[in-house]
């Protein structure tokens, strides 16, 4: 098998609110390999966010490595894993995050423009991420004038528009409405399929769930296999 | 980064409520500067220019050793004899920098009109140079010409066909009858026999006929006496010289102390700003030349004291209110971006989660900064403009302290202020800015894509 993408190595991750503290991430291993469209499950304060965030690397273990292709993300200066942040990561968040003085589409270009790209492929690349999600018609919007699963696919384009190895969404539909999220959901099954795209998204909607195909089980700060997870819920 | 500044200017586009606020602070207080500094910088022209011109200081002033201090008491001493001046002045006009050189004879006396007699400070000048010092563009630009054309009568170099031409200062020629005496054609013919001084025309008579008598000791310690022609009264330069001031040709005074010393030689420099380098060159010169000279600048705290006092407590009101405004300026700024990158902290970590490095951050919000410090300063600066030329329209005029010479107020600054106070503003808003930002873009960027907004 290839070497993973991510590699996650017993990693543990404890806040400190005041004089307590509150381990979030126990102790966690896992690996994510490319293509894969991997959904991230656990109730409430099981610790979703706390593991995105360090996969994504804007936040650092305790305990415990995080290996972005190999590379051991520690070892990294910040402005390294600022590098490696835009161009082998996308960010998807629930509450979408756009900059409000940008158009849809400038908000796509953003992470580009720290790249070097001649402005040719850079006007390409934004054009083809915004078609890719549907929006091609409301690009020179800002984001206050689109409707929540609008901006959501703004979000998305912007993630997908660096080519990362990894898309990372933190309930991405959890603001949205039902068929608005069937909706982000079917996009971003369609972009795995379809773009190879990798994925890992948390959500604790079931329905998502089942859409599919590979789950971790998150509980208390610590991964559990399927049945575990149904048990306990039940 | 491409399009970075678009962004700084889009952020404070939105925020323009705020930024409103802050730029406004910034403009009032960067016009406040601007007019302070030309006023500052009208203060120090108004007092070169009185110094170097007026007072006949020159920029810098050649004595012989220690004769600023013990020439009047000891002028056989320490007074410059003829070859030294020679020397001296040689030294002084082969030097571009140099537009003019005079030579000085100061003294104390007594000036009487056959009645009464009062105490003097007698000025001896160069004629065919004095022309040029009080009609010199500098002292027409700040003190008009009304400031540098005799108050009454002729200049004492304007006076052909006079054998002893002097000039009186205002209150002196007052004390003596002679102020409407100078407006007299010519002389009456005669020279005045004895007055009687209780008769009742006597003012009538001494107002009539120009004729004072000056007396001194001279330099070899007898008694000089000659008969002065008064052909004009000059603006004095303080109030004090205004009562004791007689200003005549050189050759005159020589005449009176019986002597051909003088007692400095003073160099006008083309450029005031070369003053320091020509100065360090001259000694050098005169060393070489064998002279065993004092060198006094016109802002020397010895030879002028009022001038170095004046300055230092200018400057230290200007040094106050700049900290002052500096603070406020600094303050609203922290203040305000302080606010936004609370404001935007989900903002800033999504922008770093994008790619952003902690310096990319901080350079957008410095570019906002630095828009709206440019902004603001072109307001600022048209507003400081603006108040300058009301000031001059205004036309208000006042005596600077001790010159008795009204003059009319400016405070317009000149480009050099008014770039330096927006580079000062810039490095200010700029440092609060950073301050104001440095810890969130420090900030882990899950806890700043957490922060909800307050
Ligand atoms: N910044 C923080 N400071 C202190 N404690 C935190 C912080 N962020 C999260 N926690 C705590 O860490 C634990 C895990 O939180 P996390 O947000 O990762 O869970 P989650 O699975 O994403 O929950 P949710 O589904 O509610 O988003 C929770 O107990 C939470 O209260
Ligand atoms: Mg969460």
């Amino acid at each position: 098998m290839a070497e993973a993408l991510i590699r996650l190595e017993d990693v543990k991750r404890t806040y400190h609110l005041g004089e307590t503290l509150v381990p979030a991430v126990r102790g966690v291993s896992l690996e994510l390999h490319a293509g894969e469209l991997t959904a991230l499950v656990g109730p409430s304060g099981s610790g979703k966010s706390t593991l995105l965030n360090l996969v994504g690397c804007i936040d650092e273990p305790d305990e415990g490595r995080v290996l972005v292709e190999g590379v051991d993300v520690a070892t990294l200066s910040d402005d390294a894993r600022s590098g490696l942040r835009n161009r082998k990561i996308g960010f998807i968040f629930q509450s979408f995050n756009l900059v409000p003085v940008l158009d849809a589409r400038e908000n796509v270009e953003l992470p580009l423009l720290l790249q070097d790209l001649p402005a040719a492929e850079r006007r390409e690349r934004v054009d083809r991420a915004i078609a890719d999600v549907g929006l091609a018609e409301f690009a020179h919007h800002p984001p206050d004038k689109l409707s929540g699963g609008q901006r959501q696919r703004v979000a998305i384009a912007r993630a997908l528009v660096t080519y990362p190895l990894l898309v990372l969404a933190d309930e991405p539909t959890a603001n949205l409405d039902s068929e608005t999220a069937r909706r982000i959901l079917d996009l971003m099954v369609e972009l795995n399929e379809r773009r190879k795209v990798t994925f890992l998204f948390s959500t604790h909607d079931e329905k998502l769930m089942a859409r599919v195909g590979r789950h971790l089980h998150l509980r208390d700060g610590l991964l559990v296999d399927g049945e575990e997870a149904r048990e306990a819920i039940a | 980064m491409t399009g970075a500044w678009k962004l700084a200017f889009r952020n404070l586009r939105r925020h323009r409520r705020r930024n409103l606020v802050t730029g406004l602070a910034v403009a009032f207080g960067y016009a406040g500067l601007a007019i302070l500094f030309g006023y500052g910088e009208y203060a120090e022209r108004l007092l070169r220019t009185s110094s170097v011109y007026m007072q006949h200081r020159g920029h810098l002033a050649v004595y012989a050793k220690d004769g600023l201090r013990r020439a009047e008491a000891k002028p056989s001493a320490y007074a410059l004899p003829p070859e030294t001046q020679e020397k001296i002045v040689g030294a002084l006009r082969a030097d571009p920098r140099v537009e003019l050189v005079g030579r000085y004879l100061l003294g104390g006396g007594i000036a009487g009109n056959g009645c009464k007699s009062f105490p003097i400070r007698t000025v001896g000048l160069e004629p065919d140079v004095e022309p040029r010092i009080v009609g010199h563009r500098e002292m027409i630009d700040l003190w008009g010409a009304d400031g540098v054309v005799p108050l009454a009568g002729r200049a004492f170099f304007d006076a052909p066909g006079v054998e002893t031409p002097i000039a009186l200062a205002p209150r002196l020629a007052r004390y003596l009858e002679k102020d409407r005496a100078v407006s007299a054609a010519a002389a009456p013919p005669g020279a005045p026999g004895a007055l009687d001084c209780d008769a009742p025309d006597i003012v009538g008579r001494l107002s009539g006929e120009p004729f004072v008598q000056l007396g001194a000791r001279t330099q070899d310690g007898s008694f000089g006496a000659i008969e002065g022609q008064a052909v004009g009264i000059f603006r004095a330069s303080s109030t004090e010289e205004a009562k004791t001031g007689v200003y005549a040709p050189l050759e005159v005074f020589q005449r009176l102390f019986d002597t051909d010393r003088v007692t400095y030689v003073a160099a006008y420099l083309r450029d005031h700003r070369e003053l320091a380098a020509f100065e360090r060159d001259l000694a050098a010169r005169l060393r070489e030349a064998g002279v065993e000279a004092s060198i006094h600048r016109f802002d020397d705290p010895v030879a002028n004291p009022f001038f170095a006092g004046t300055m230092a407590f200018v400057g230290g009101m200007v040094f106050f209110i700049v900290i002052l405004v500096a603070n406020v300026v600094a303050f609203s700024v922290l203040n305000a971006m302080t606010l936004a990158a609370i404001e935007r902290s989900r903002e800033m970590g999504t922008l770093r989660s994008l790619g952003f490095t902690r310096g990319q951050l901080r350079g957008l919000f410095l570019r906002e900064a630095a828009l709206l410090t440019a902004l603001a300063v072109a307001a600022g600066a048209a507003v400081a403009v603006g108040a300058a030329a009301l000031v001059r329209a205004v036309d208000f005029r006042f005596e600077p302290p001790g010159s008795g010479t009204p003059v009319q107020l400016h405070v317009m600054p000149s480009a050099g202020a008014l770039a330096g106070s927006a580079l000062f503003f810039l490095v200010l808003t700029l440092a609060a800015t950073f301050v104001a930002v440095r810890r969130k873009a420090k900030a882990r960027v899950a806890a700043l894509v957490a922060e909800v907004a307050a």
